[in-house]
């Protein structure tokens, strides 16, 4: 399957009478995007363009989207929302690069994200680099959690399609092209190099706590193989709002970083096989079940290594762990990536299961760490929200606006992907 | 629901009522939860749900509702092990402090969440012998 990604450099994005690209410049009319993303269950929506450096903070945001669009190829980018789930993942797919659509809603009391265009907060975020298309959903008086966290997931994915359709007919700035060959050809492709597969762990626990494949709510899937440009297309979303530090958006799915560095690595020194995509559930059983499909996936794979990440903290510690160990006990190595909980010190245990096995693992950083937060001239969204925000407390937000949380109210602070800027000097 | 009987134990307001589910209601926090889920684990019950709740710190939610078989085998060792771990986090979690004013104004919602999560494992397990 082989896949070419257009990126199409957004220079800003404006509103303006005719959605359009013209000159580097997305130009918006909102009228058009509101009548595109209306939904009965929403009584207000409002949309607002920030940029990188803007005095601004944006509260609690839901999910973070990067329009793209099926130039050549079957399917459409979020198979399964859109059209009949047809396999995306070869062809041509422009990107509109630089920029994202941004959904804010405040679905219960607690446990979205802050961005900050600027200052120690912005530092923290990929989001503060982007040029954001902002959608603020409030709910009807009423309406449940969950038909209130499925209008805002798809008020994001309408928008972000309907601004996708002017990439179509534009020529990329620059392009890049990923190929995974059928299985059997690919594992006799590069017959010197170490094959490497991809365990990729998908937050799917009930309400706020979702993600979806091709359409289809993860929980209730078996582990399945990818190949990785179907990640590229849109076939993973996201449908989780809790612990923003750590959560992937849907941006972070698009741009997997696990995925384009192993894509960069391929033929040189590694040969990338392929991606396992597996649940963290509730129950034991689930956990045994799927860990115990991963495990049997990745032995059929007949690679050498595999990269396993996780999402979110807590109870998917055990799935992790429980991948890592029956991974390892078919003699297959294996790398994992998450974060730490280590307390606000960093002295505390950091996961909630642990093996030896486990031995070789990257962290995204320890969400408990605390920041101070300056204020800002401008909130779009509830800024209330961020005392009761996942790593606020009591006192968190100050009269004068500034705030103190732990990182882990970051959207993408710790993210278990490595796509973030936290790293770590030895001397 | 084709659900074999469990056990619940819970410290969570709003589960009740529940078909083939005994519950065990603990007056406390989820520390107090995991350590009544660590004596019945230890007295020979199976432990069904994971006794942490999806991505909410402990110490950010403080209603949990674990599954466990009502029948009783031997004490699983792998399961106690893996309970201590949950407990060190938990115990760790509390020495940050529960936040008053956070559980005060989201009662509510706290109790949502954990239940939802309780009825997912339910659901998961509905139709399997326990």
């Amino acid at each position: 399957m082989q896949l070419e990604l257009g990126n199409i450099l957004v220079k800003d994005i404006q509103f303006g009478d005719k959605t359009e690209f013209k000159n580097g410049i997305v130009y918006v009319n909102k009228q058009e995007l509101m009548d595109n993303i209306k939904d009965d269950r929403l009584a207000k929506i409002e949309v607002d363009i920030v940029r990188p450096g803007d005095d601004v903070r944006i509260c609690p945001v839901k999910d973070v989207l990067e329009p793209r669009v099926k130039v050549e190829g079957g399917g459409q980018v979020f198979p399964g929302i859109f059209g009949n789930a047809e396999m995306v993942g070869s062809g041509k797919t422009n990107v509109l690069k630089g920029m994202t659509v941004l959904t804010v809603g405040k679905i219960v009391g607690f446990q979205e994200g802050i961005i900050d265009m600027s200052g120690p907060g912005a530092e923290y975020t990929p989001f503060s680099q982007t040029i954001n298309l902002v959608i603020l959903c409030d709910k009807v008086e009423g309406l449940p959690q969950h038909e209130h966290e499925e209008a805002v997931r798809l008020a994001g994915l309408k928008a972000t399609r309907y601004i996708s359709e002017i990439a179509k007919n534009v020529t990329p700035d620059e392009t890049f092209t990923f190929e995974t060959k059928p299985l059997t050809e690919q594992l006799s492709q590069y017959p010197d190099l170490p094959k490497v597969a991809y365990v990729y762990m998908l937050q799917t626990q009930g309400l706020m706590h979702d993600t979806y494949l091709y359409g289809t709510d993860v929980k209730k899937i078996l582990p399945t193989f990818l190949y990785p440009t179907e990640v590229m297309d849109g076939a993973v979303i996201s449908g989780n709002c809790v612990s923003a530090c750590d959560k992937n958006t849907t941006y972070h799915h698009l741009n997997n970083p696990v995925i384009a560095d192993l894509f960069a690595r391929h033929g040189k020194d590694l040969n990338f096989i392929g991606v396992v995509v597996t649940n963290e559930n509730v129950t034991l059983l689930d956990k045994e079940r799927s860990s115990n499909f991963t495990a049997k996936l990745v032995d059929s794979l007949k690679v050498d290594g595999v990269i396993i990440s996780e999402e979110g903290f807590g109870n998917p510690d055990a799935d992790l762990i429980m991948n890592c160990k029956k991974i390892e006990a078919l003699g297959i190595k294996t790398v994992l990536v998450t974060d730490e909980y280590a307390g606000r010190d960093g002295a505390s245990q950091s996961l909630a299961d642990a093996n030896l096995l486990a031995n070789a693992v990257i962290s995204g950083g320890n969400a408990n760490a605390i920041i101070e937060l300056p204020p800002m001239s401008r909130v779009i969204g509830y800024i209330e929200a961020s005392e009761i925000i996942a790593g606020g407390f009591d006192g968190a937000l100050k009269k004068d606006g500034s705030i103190t949380v732990e990182i882990q109210a970051i959207t993408g602070a710790t993210n278990e992907l490595g796509f973030n800027r936290m790293g770590a000097l030895e001397f | 629901m084709d659900l074999q009987k469990v056990l619940i134990i819970t410290n969570n307001p709003i589960v009740k009522n529940i078909d083939n589910a005994e519950i065990c209601f603990v007056r406390g926090d989820q520390r107090q939860v995991l350590y009544q889920v660590l004596n019945k684990v230890a007295g020979g019950h199976s432990l069904l749900s994971h006794p942490l709740a999806g991505s909410i710190k402990p110490e950010d939610n403080p209603y949990r509702s674990v599954v466990l078989s009502i029948s009783i085998t031997e004490a699983n060792l792998s399961t106690l092990s893996m309970l201590e771990y949950c407990l060190g986090k938990v115990e760790s979690g509390a020495r940050e402090g529960m936040d008053s004013w956070r559980l005060n104004h989201l009662a509510r919602d706290f109790q949502m969440i954990d239940r939802e999560l309780l009825d997912n494992a339910l659901q998961s397990l509905s139709g399997r012998q326990v």
